[in-house]
């Protein structure tokens, strides 16, 4: 019994890394309809304060799809460091970092974010969803966001 | 150790790499210091200043790092060997960008390599040694460079490829 719990953990952590490695594979192929698949329908988007937080489905799309056809030319998004906690049957949350690299279709400079995703995840139907994502920011160089969530440090002590 | 048990000691050690990057990441130094050996051995390389032995040594030295303004370490490339089921190697590579107080940026590529022993249940690091690919921007410390076979005597190199 707590063998087939330990299988069925790995398995769901698998399965919701697979969620995240698939976000980025189809935005960086431009693919709004598979991108936007891996969504509840009442999932919450949060890029940063220099964009209205998007509440379900029906404001995510046209960000996305906007997005993807006219403003990006290109993009690499490079997730590591996942990091998944099971917080019911089926619930997850989620931290993982994201190194990503654009290119954008005005010709303006390239830009780079070194940045977190903060996800929650539901089980819908037997598939893993993102019912939640807030982007968070180290760092980025000309990025096309001037205020970005910061990821949080701590400040030195006084006798650091 | 059967090959289930060995996927979650693998994770298990993971995430304990990935919490290091994180809580070095926030600075929040005293529970990073948690995931190490009260013993442990530490060396970013030969330099004293990246050097320590014990937790709280290595708290005092990770300070350092407040010397930028922010920092992102992104960690892959992990790898695990199993000695018995209370040791193990681990090794990985990392990003890690870092903002200095200027707004300027330093980039290094680096790899980690640990050793691991499981006490109670909890895997934690007991000897970490670092080695640098590269580095970009103002990053100048001097952590040792990762081995790279040399080209054999008879190699030279391919006309016009530059770049």
């Amino acid at each position: 019994m707590a063998h087939a719990k330990t299988l069925q953990d790995i398995l769901d952590k698998a399965a919701i890394t697979d969620v995240i490695h698939a976000y980025c594979f189809h935005f960086d192929r431009a693919e709004a309809d598979e991108v936007l698949a891996l969504f509840t329908s009442d999932t919450v988007v949060d890029y940063g304060p220099d964009v209205p937080t998007m509440n379900g489905l029906d404001e995510l799309t046209p960000m996305v799809t906007r997005g993807l056809a006219k403003f990006f030319a290109a993009t690499s998004h490079h997730i590591s460091n996942v990091s998944i906690n099971l917080t019911a049957p089926d619930a997850a949350a989620s931290v993982s970092y994201v190194y990503a690299w654009h290119r954008y279709q005005d010709g303006r400079p390239t830009s780079e974010l070194w940045g977190q995703y903060h996800h929650e995840f539901r089980r819908v139907s037997e598939e893993w969803k993102i019912s939640r994502l807030v982007l968070y920011a180290a760092g980025t160089e000309n990025f096309h966001r001037d205020k970005m969530h910061p990821v949080d440090r701590r400040a030195p002590s006084a006798g650091a | 150790m059967d090959r289930l048990e060995e996927l979650v000691q693998r994770q298990a050690i993971t995430d304990v790499l990935t919490d290091y990057c994180r809580l070095l990441d926030r600075m929040e130094l005293a529970d990073l210091a948690q995931l190490f050996t009260k013993d442990c051995e530490v060396a970013y390389g030969p330099d004293p200043r990246l050097t320590s032995t014990g937790r709280a040594a290595l708290e005092r030295s990770l300070a350092r790092m407040w010397r930028w303004k922010r920092t992102a370490h992104h960690l892959s490339n992990v790898r695990v060997w199993f000695e018995t089921d209370l040791l193990a190697t681990a090794e990985s590579a990392v990003f890690a960008w870092h903002e200095a107080a200027d707004g300027s940026h330093a980039e290094m590529f680096g790899l980690y390599h640990d050793r691991f022993v499981r006490d109670e249940g909890v895997w934690r690091i007991a000897r970490r040694r670092m080695e640098m690919a590269g580095s970009g921007g103002v990053f100048r410390v001097p952590i040792p460079p990762a081995h790279r076979a040399p080209p054999p005597k008879d190699w030279t190199a391919p006309d016009g490829l530059d770049g």
